[in-house]
């Protein structure tokens, strides 16, 4: 055994060679080979000046279970590490942190930032009281989330309420929020949002459909101010045609905004489907078939060019990730994948298009290619869940 | 001083174990280590010992030099020559022209093997890798644990 132990003291800088040709998993797993290679492995990592490769996402899978999907192993995992219990609901995600709300109390919400990976937690000390007063009726709860970066001082986070009429932001580690409501008149429906750096991006309903803009450090005279940036591309009309409670709609476009963390850079995905099914009460009961996409476009928000506006963009190095809450665009270079694993002209999809009488007809895990128009499902197995799960993408990071 | 240390002809390296090596002056440009000993001496001969690496390890690296200083070598035949050679080592042979390599100061060299290693020990179990560096772990069963949940979402 001594004879054999001459590479445990391998020295940091030939350790730091192998390191850097290797992901985040990979830096944890050869923490964990022997004691002084933990202490290296934590020395290189607390220096930051050797980072890993980065990782690819996975997708957060929620319903009575949490489960992650892994594309490197095309697989769903179930952890056995208790992550979140039931009241805790996740908003949306930056970099490896979950944005969680903690429902116990109505009315009110308080929320944390959760590791995925070391399940460090950090809280936001100011608690958010929902306003009562709103166009619309119904109980209060917080619909999507994002933030600038990961938690740290002078984070923004932010966060769509589900009357689409407010959006509560805040900043690390302040004493309380701020909620921005649309002009008064203007019969604006806020319906998606993302943030870069100290800008928040809005996302307005398909009447106004544009984007409006927010700077967040402007808050030392009430709300921040909406500025209109840009309208959003045109939308192809939807036909929509129904016997009975039977329909099928052609041309229903999705729209996500995305971001590219590392760029920072803002897209927009239209995502055009066919469906067919049927109604109960004014709402999707069932598909009959479940959606499928005819085509899928990828806008780059061009903020150099006068007037600003969209760039349809080629997918062919860039790569991107969309469920409802968090949508992402990377490069493909900088993922430094295996090309087979994440292919050019893709879109890998998590969704779950909500459909009370058959649950399942409505969730998508699989990757939409672009070339020739169609969807690969991943494997899932479905008997053993009650409830559909919410996804949501991540990338692991510390 | 320029001309008469272009006037060196052969430099002899010692290895740990004696052995002797006689090499041309541009085989030895990628060690840095060697170079700038030879800078700092105003001889026409030089002999360098080399304390830290041994003799099958230093006819690997002067292999190695040899192939990609050539001029005749066409980039095709120098990739071909670089996959037979990490084919033909074991993991210790790696790690060992690994160090060799910090130590001589070969920057390609250095990168070359630590690509080869990474390449092996990405997308591995903990075992694997323990094996591949002949490690044992010294946590204890606790400890073992708690690693494993930490690793918990890296799936291979």
């Amino acid at each position: 055994m001594e004879q054999n132990s001459i590479w445990k003291n391998l020295p940091v800088d030939v350790l730091e060679e192998i390191m850097k040709r290797l992901p985040l998993r990979e830096y944890l797993e050869l923490r964990s080979i022997c004691f002084p290679w933990w202490i290296s492995v934590c020395n290189v990592i607390a220096k930051e000046h050797c980072p890993p490769l980065p990782e690819l996402p996975l997708v957060l899978l929620r319903n009575e279970d949490l489960m992650l999907f892994s594309l490197s192993t095309e697989s769903v995992h179930r952890l056995k590490t208790t992550l979140l219990k039931r009241a805790h609901i996740c908003h949306g995600s930056v970099e490896g942190w979950l944005i969680v709300s903690d429902n116990t109390v109505k009315g009110s919400a308080t929320f944390f930032f959760l590791n995925a990976v070391t399940k460090d937690r950090i809280m936001i000390p100011s608690k958010l009281y929902f306003p009562s007063k709103s166009l619309v009726q119904g109980h209060r709860y917080m619909a999507k989330m994002v933030a600038s970066s990961k938690p740290v001082r002078d984070c923004y986070l932010a966060g769509i309420l589900n009357d689409f009429c407010q959006i509560a932001i805040y900043k690390l580690f302040e004493k309380s929020w701020t909620i921005i409501e649309p002009d008064k008149d203007s019969r604006i429906y806020f319906k998606d949002l993302e943030i870069i750096g100290t800008k928040l991006y809005v996302r307005t309903d398909t009447i106004s459909h544009s984007i409006l803009v927010y700077d967040l450090k402007d808050s030392t005279n009430g709300p921040p101010k909406a500025e209109m940036l840009t309208k959003l591309p045109k939308l192809r009309q939807l036909v929509s045609s129904s016997i009975g409670n039977h329909c099928i709609d052609v041309d229903h476009t999705l729209c996500f905004l995305a971001k590219d963390e590392a760029s920072r850079e803002l897209y927009l995905i239209y995502m055009m489907c066919n469906m067919e099914y049927t109604v109960e009460y004014n709402t999707v009961s069932a598909f009959v078939k479940p959606p499928e996409y005819t085509t899928i476009k990828v806008f780059k928000l061009e903020m150099n060019k006068e007037p600003i506006g969209w760039q349809n963009v080629r997918m062919d190095d860039r790569v991107a990730f969309v469920s409802s809450y968090k949508c992402m665009v990377m490069s493909r270079d900088k993922l430094n994948y295996n090309k087979e694993l994440i292919r050019g002209n893709s879109i890998y999809i998590a969704l779950n298009f909500p459909c009370p009488k058959s649950p399942w007809s409505g969730f998508q895990l699989g990757v939409f290619c672009l070339t020739n128009r169609s969807m690969k499902y991943f494997p899932f197995d479905t008997s053993n869940h009650c409830r559909v799960p919410r996804s949501l993408w991540f990338v692991p990071s510390l | 001083m320029a001309a008469e240390k272009s006037s060196i002809k052969i430099i002899t390296l010692i290895a740990a174990d004696g052995s002797v090596f006689e090499v041309e002056p541009n085989i030895v440009k990628e060690m840095k280590t060697v170079q700038s000993y030879i800078d700092e001496l105003d001889q026409n001969t030089v002999s360098i010992p080399l304390p830290n690496v041994f003799g099958n390890d230093l006819a690997m690296i002067i292999e190695y030099c040899k192939k990609h200083a050539s001029e005749e070598e066409t980039k095709e035949a120098k990739e071909e020559f670089d996959f037979e050679f990490v084919k033909r080592m074991k993991s210790d042979d790696k790690l060992r022209l690994l160090q060799a390599a910090s130590y001589l100061n070969m920057e390609s060299f250095l990168q070359f093997m630590a690509k080869a290693i990474a390449a092996e020990i990405e997308n591995q179990s903990v075992e694997f890798v323990r094996d591949y560096f002949q490690i044992e772990s010294d946590f204890t069963p606790e400890e073992e644990a708690e690693l494993r949940k930490e690793n918990e979402w890296a799936f291979k």
